[in-house]
């Protein structure tokens, strides 16, 4: 066998056993440690089977942001009283999950085996349109000239969410902040980390941004990477998670779809389409609406990591 | 040239995999949280830095826009 | 050239494998926090060598991605850990 091979094999091993001890951890810090982990081995994995912008989304949401999304609410549900939390899963939950999950693999396994040779694809067409929206990078082309629509209400989805877990707030403090993310008392090496790595985070955020017109990056890892360095200084208590009713919030969490919409709707006027692009214009109207859905998603995953209001709105 | 340049990368990248392999010793052995995640971050950090380094070589020129 | 780069990315995934069964095992969760910068390193590495052997092209970006991620990761771990953590959701109506 290649070294290629010997290698290919040894990481699916990983990957495999790195799994097994995520589903076999007894507490939920533990497995959330091993779902992270098992979340950065296989951004490599993609790496391997050519897809560096899965790899930088599988790295950042998947095994990053998701993560501090476990973590952080099983931290706070630990607290809460009612939680029976140790009490172990019931004799059909322990059968259906695994259940499910193994038909899925299978599921997914019998596609990818049995498809025809050569694989019956739309990579050369979709490349042969590049020329046309004036991208260089053809997943951001499916993204946001192929199928933008359905990127936009992915997007509206993503609003849903944090009004989702807005409502889980009692009346009286709808409108307030979120609780502290962080500590009562920050220890001075995190906010030395504050100085030098959050400034770096954001230029990377904003470079992601911008060159995944025709490199791989985009808006959705440029937005990951932007509210990871938010999420820290929250942490570290430098700022604290603002109040749910201010307005300036409302209106980033809202402006990537707004954007968005808008510029679909204005597709009729200005190339004759729903969502049509002008042909020659169509690379700064992208890369308009991927600054407005960086922000969005920058401001809606910390949102979604912060949790509900915990304080009223006025004092 | 292209001759001196792969020998750097090669002595650079078996420098780094060495120090990998160092932190990872340091890591099975040492008896404390502590020290064991004292070998792991500056060790591991440091074969990083190393690796990077020896493909600086291979990296070609960066394209200016 | 690229055989050597594949052996040193093999090898470096062989040192995180035994790092990480180090790692998860051990007991108390500040070891296992551990495991997120044993392959936020390792993984950065690995990557960097795979890509340069296989000539994907733009994994500089993601190897910085995962570089600052781990950090963001480890943070935030750290916060959530089992002595005070964040501010808890009270039982009753929260």
């Amino acid at each position: 066998m290649s070294i290629l091979q010997v290698l290919d094999l040894g990481l699916a091993i990983l990957v495999l056993a790195v799994a097994g001890w995520t589903i076999a951890a007894r507490e939920l810090f533990a497995s959330v440690v091993g779902y992270v982990a098992y979340g950065l081995l296989l951004s490599i994995v993609w790496i391997r089977l050519y897809a560096p912008d899965v790899a930088l989304t599988e790295a950042a949401i998947g095994s990053g942001v998701t993560g501090v999304l476990l973590v952080t609410t099983g931290a706070r549900l630990r607290g809460a009283g009612g939680v029976e939390a140790n009490r172990p899963p019931g004799i059909s939950l322990r059968f259906l999950a695994p259940g499910l999950a193994v038909l899925v693999a299978a599921a997914l396994a019998a596609v990818v085996l049995l498809l025809p040779e050569p694989p019956t694809t739309l990579a050369p067409e979709a490349r042969e349109g590049l020329a046309a929206t004036g991208l260089g990078n053809p997943v951001t082309a499916v993204l946001i000239a192929y199928r933008s629509f359905d990127t936009m209400l992915e997007k509206v989805v993503l609003v849903l969410a944090v009004v989702g877990v807005w409502s889980l707030a009692p009346d009286r403090f709808w409108g307030g902040a979120p609780a502290p993310l962080g500590r009562a008392r920050p220890e001075g090496a995190l906010l030395f980390l504050d100085q030098a790595l959050v400034p770096l985070g954001i230029l990377v955020g904003i470079h992601l941004f911008w060159v995944g017109a025709d490199e791989p990056g985009g808006a959705f890892q440029a937005g990951a990477i932007l509210a990871a360095m938010w999420m820290i200084v929250m942490i570290s208590r430098l700022t604290e998670p603002p109040r749910v009713g201010a307005r300036w919030l409302r209106l980033a969490l809202i402006a990537g779809p707004a954007v968005f919409l808008a510029v679909g709707l204005a597709g009729p006027g200005m190339a004759g389409g729903f969502f049509a692009y002008p042909a020659g214009f169509a690379k700064p109207i992208i890369l308009f609406i991927e600054a407005f859905m960086v922000l969005s998603i920058a401001v809606t995953l910390p949102m979604l990591v912060a949790g509900p209001p915990r304080r009223s709105p006025e004092p | 040239m292209s001759l001196a340049l792969d020998l750097f990368s090669l002595i650079a990248i078996s420098a780094g995999a060495f120090f990998f392999f160092a932190g990872t010793v340091g890591l099975l052995r040492f008896p404390d949280s502590l020290t064991r995640l004292h070998a792991l971050t500056k060790a591991d950090n440091l074969g990083v830095g190393l690796i990077v380094l020896g493909l600086l070589p291979r990296a070609g020129s960066l394209p200016m826009r | 050239m690229n055989d050597v780069l594949l052996v040193a990315a093999g090898f470096i995934l062989l040192t995180v494998a035994a790092g990480l069964v180090r790692v998860l095992r051990g007991p108390g969760d500040f070891d296992r926090m551990m495991a997120v910068q044993l392959l936020g390193a390792g993984g950065i590495a690995s990557l960097l060598l795979i890509a340069s052997a296989t000539s994907v092209a733009g994994v500089e970006d993601v190897a910085l991605g995962l570089a600052l991620l781990a950090a963001f990761a480890s943070v935030a771990l750290v916060n959530s850990a089992e002595t005070d953590g964040p501010e808890p959701f009270e039982g009753e109506d929260g």
